[in-house]
């Protein structure tokens, strides 16, 4: 299983990544609380993009390709942009979650939810391209 | 006692539309101010920032900000990202 969503940076297409994000879970039987988490996995990843790879008032693509591995026991997915280069695992600020609210820094939240629900994170720049996977097991 | 309710996918989408219905708060900041997450399906981390900074603001101020009816996946985004702790809730 392989498909391929092409997005624009602009916030809206949040809605069509969702409505991807969803019929591709309901097409692997996934349950609602990995449903919602890849969702939430695959908008911090784009909304990333969406804020940091290209100038706001520019109109640019993203590609999202999403395939399954070893049986439909792995779902992955490769987040690819022509932007600025940025290393979102490398760039994000340390997350320590046992501190209190008033010493929480507001910010690098996005990249640590995605390394808190998915099993591999990784970056890479090639041919002048941001290129984000990410993969999880989805069989347990 | 002040209570806002917070309705939708709290994403990057609706952020704005959430951060306009907060300032309802602004003249209660001082008093107790309940969230009503009842009906909030979805949250992100653009959406858990701006609840952390309504936390920081409200307490600031010298109140109390309370966290009601989170649904059991939404709490888990605040869970995983020790906002479990954080905040109060009903």
């Amino acid at each position: 299983m392989q498909r391929e969503l092409i997005l624009h940076n602009n916030v809206k297409q949040i809605g069509p990544l969702s409505e991807f994000i969803e019929d591709l879970c309901d097409s692997l039987g996934l349950d609602t609380t990995l449903t919602f988490n890849l969702n939430l996995v695959l908008e911090e990843a784009v909304t990333n993009v969406i804020m940091y790879a290209y100038p706001q008032d520019e109109d640019h693509t993203m590609t999202l390709l999403a395939w399954t591995e070893k049986d439909e026991n792995v779902i992955a997915f490769e987040l690819k942009d022509q932007g600025k280069p940025f290393n979102p695992i490398e760039q994000a600020p340390e997350v320590d979650t046992t501190l209190s609210a008033k010493e929480r820094k507001i910010g690098g939240l996005g990249i640590f939810l995605i390394n808190q629900i998915m099993d591999e994170v990784a970056y890479r720049y090639e041919g002048n391209s941001n290129i984000l996977t990410m993969k999880k097991n989805i069989k347990e | 006692m002040k209570t806002i309710y917070i309705d939708g996918p709290l994403d990057a989408i609706h952020l704005n539309d959430v951060k306009e219905k907060l300032k309802e708060a602004d003249a209660h900041l001082g008093d107790i101010i309940t969230l009503d997450c009842t009906e909030m399906s979805y949250i992100c981390s653009s959406g858990l920032r701006v609840f952390l900074q309504m936390h920081k603001d409200v307490t600031a101020a010298g109140g109390r900000l309370i966290i009601k009816g989170l649904q059991p996946l939404v709490k888990n985004v605040f869970d995983m990202t020790g906002f479990g702790q954080i905040f109060n809730y009903e």
